[in-house]
């Protein structure tokens, strides 16, 4: 058996807390203001953006759910958070997992590949890949969306002004797609921030008011500016909140580790760090029975929640 | 922007000896050339051509779209057009002429002949995916059968989905890339917004649930093929 040691990593570090001042109560009314406060929560959300802990995986798929949450609000469909779940984790693999699931794959997709950026070269079939998942007919105003978004992703403008541009441009290019300008908006600010893999902000906390800032009648660049700025820092500092929370979960599960006895014990503990859920099935090397005990051991010892309240099919998860 | 559009448009034409700028030709002529290809290309594919495979035979700086929209602008006096449909574009016959092409060749091979149970319970389907065959049967207020639904698969109109997490795991089910081409729409957000036909008075949600067909389900089905 590999000694867990080896197989573990060192709980995540402690991250350096946003200052005080960096949660202002009250509306954020100008453009000053509002990049002012994005700019000091999105450097505070910076090392946790660049760590390269296993534990900043689970982060974005967890960050990436939120945000397909929102977008299928957005397209009209009733799932919420937990059902996107399991559509996605009860998928056998080669099926479809839905409409719905396959926002959710937007999403974790971004949050893996970066589709702007130096090395790996972009991938030219982001959009085509994208069209697919979010039921988008690729024409060439989606392409153009892409081209507008990689050319913003490079350039001395504010990171935040140029992630609100690029959503506006799709917003304009492709007014029946807003989960796209919010997918590509997220794309470029990483690209530009330096971030090695994007993650998933905007979508979660936009106001559904905002878009008649981008598209429509009383469309206007400022007020929109506005509204993503604002948005951003109030998506960094709750991406910085559930970093902080999963990286005091963690501790604990790489606390109780060396407690666990039983045949694939190290490899669970490392996919539930790396995985936003988990189902209770068989193991590389251990049974059914045996896996279900040892999730069953690490809800007891507070080091793992069960996801779904549910007494079947249950998914386990930090 | 340039950048990014030329890295695509050069892996879309890679490793080919196939002259697709026509630098030799005048603008018009060239033009002319490529409608012709695309044209070509989309009528001899069985399957629907995907906007990838016509970039690979066209020029780097060709807008597609145009292109079609010239094409089609010369089919307009035929009685099939190039329509877009499952992600990409096809010859489809015109409605007017479903009912000619039914009486020369008669439901022959592939063609889809759905019945009203059929129809009604892939409506339910595309509409409220993925669902299980349980939960259709409670939406109905009667049995839906798995002779249907395995009638449904068989045709490759739908396909499982993600499992319910209900007693016994049963399979939800999807709709698949051959019903959007059946039913000409391109993509799923083609579906008519359900509401919308709910307020005028199209549809009815509980007349539907009690097997009532309405009228927007038979308009489908006549879609040609």
């Amino acid at each position: 058996m590999v000694p867990l040691a080896r197989i573990l990593p060192e709980p995540p570090s402690v991250l350096p807390p946003p200052p005080d001042w960096a949660r202002p109560a009250g509306s954020r009314e100008s453009l000053e203001d509002a990049t002012f406060f994005a700019g000091a929560a999105l450097a505070a959300l910076h090392p946790a953006a660049r760590s390269a802990h296993p534990l900043a995986k689970l982060w974005r798929q967890r960050l990436a759910l939120a945000c397909a949450e929102a977008c299928v609000r957005l397209q009209g469909r009733a799932e919420d958070a937990a059902t996107l779940r399991d559509h996605l984790y009860l998928t056998r693999p080669g099926d479809d997992p839905g409409p719905a699931g396959r926002v959710l794959q937007a999403w974790r997709a971004l949050a893996t590949t970066p589709p702007f950026g130096p090395p790996p070269p972009p991938d030219a079939d982001w959009p085509a890949a994208l069209a697919g998942l979010l039921s988008l007919s690729l024409d060439e105003a989606m392409l153009e969306a892409f081209d507008a978004a990689a050319a913003l992703s490079v350039g001395q403008k504010n990171p935040v002004d140029a992630a609100a541009e690029a959503a506006a441009t799709a917003l304009r290019l492709r007014p029946d797609c807003r989960p796209l300008a919010l997918w590509l908006a997220d794309a470029v600010l990483a690209r530009r921030l330096g971030w090695p893999a994007p993650v998933p902000l905007l979508a979660a906390h936009l106001k559904r008011e905002a878009f008649r800032h981008a598209i429509g009648p009383q469309a206007d660049a400022a007020p929109w500016r506005i509204a993503c700025a604002a948005t951003y820092g109030r998506a960094a500092m709750a991406a910085f909140d559930l970093h902080a929370d999963l990286a005091r979960r963690a501790g604990r599960l790489l606390g109780v580790a060396p407690r666990l006895r039983g045949r694939d014990a190290g490899e669970t503990v490392l996919k539930l760090l790396t995985e936003d859920a988990s189902p209770a099935g068989p193991g590389r090397a251990a049974s059914d029975r045996s896996m279900r005990r040892l999730f069953e051991r690490l809800v007891e010892l507070g080091a793992v929640r069960e996801l779904t309240g549910r007494p079947a099919f249950r998914l386990y998860g930090l | 922007m340039a950048e990014a559009a030329r890295r695509r448009r050069q892996r879309a034409g890679e490793g080919e000896l196939f002259d697709r700028e026509l630098e030799h030709l005048p603008p018009e002529a060239r033009w002319r050339e490529w409608m012709m290809r695309v044209e070509a290309a989309i009528f001899a594919a069985s399957e629907p051509l995907s906007r990838e495979a016509l970039a690979r035979i066209v020029g780097r700086n060709c807008s597609l779209d145009l292109l079609i929209d010239d094409i089609r602008e010369e089919l307009r006096g035929r009685p099939y057009d190039l329509v877009a449909v499952a992600g990409g574009w096809k010859h489809l016959t015109r409605p007017a002429y479903a009912d000619a092409i039914r009486a020369a060749i008669g439901g022959g091979r592939g063609e889809i002949d759905l019945n009203q149970a059929d129809a009604l319970a892939l409506m339910a389907i595309a509409y409220f995916q993925p669902i299980t065959r349980a939960e259709l049967s409670s939406f109905f207020g009667r049995e839906i059968s798995r002779d249907l639904i395995a009638d449904l698969r068989g045709r490759g109109l739908i396909a499982s989905g993600p499992r319910a997490p209900r007693p016994g795991a049963p399979y939800t089910y999807v709709t698949t890339r051959a019903f959007l081409l059946q039913f000409g729409l391109d993509t799923l957000r083609d579906l008519p917004d359900f509401e919308a036909l709910e307020d005028a008075g199209l549809l009815s949600k509980d007349r539907l649930f009690a097997g009532d067909m309405a009228g927007p389900v038979r308009e489908t089905e006549d879609q040609p093929d």
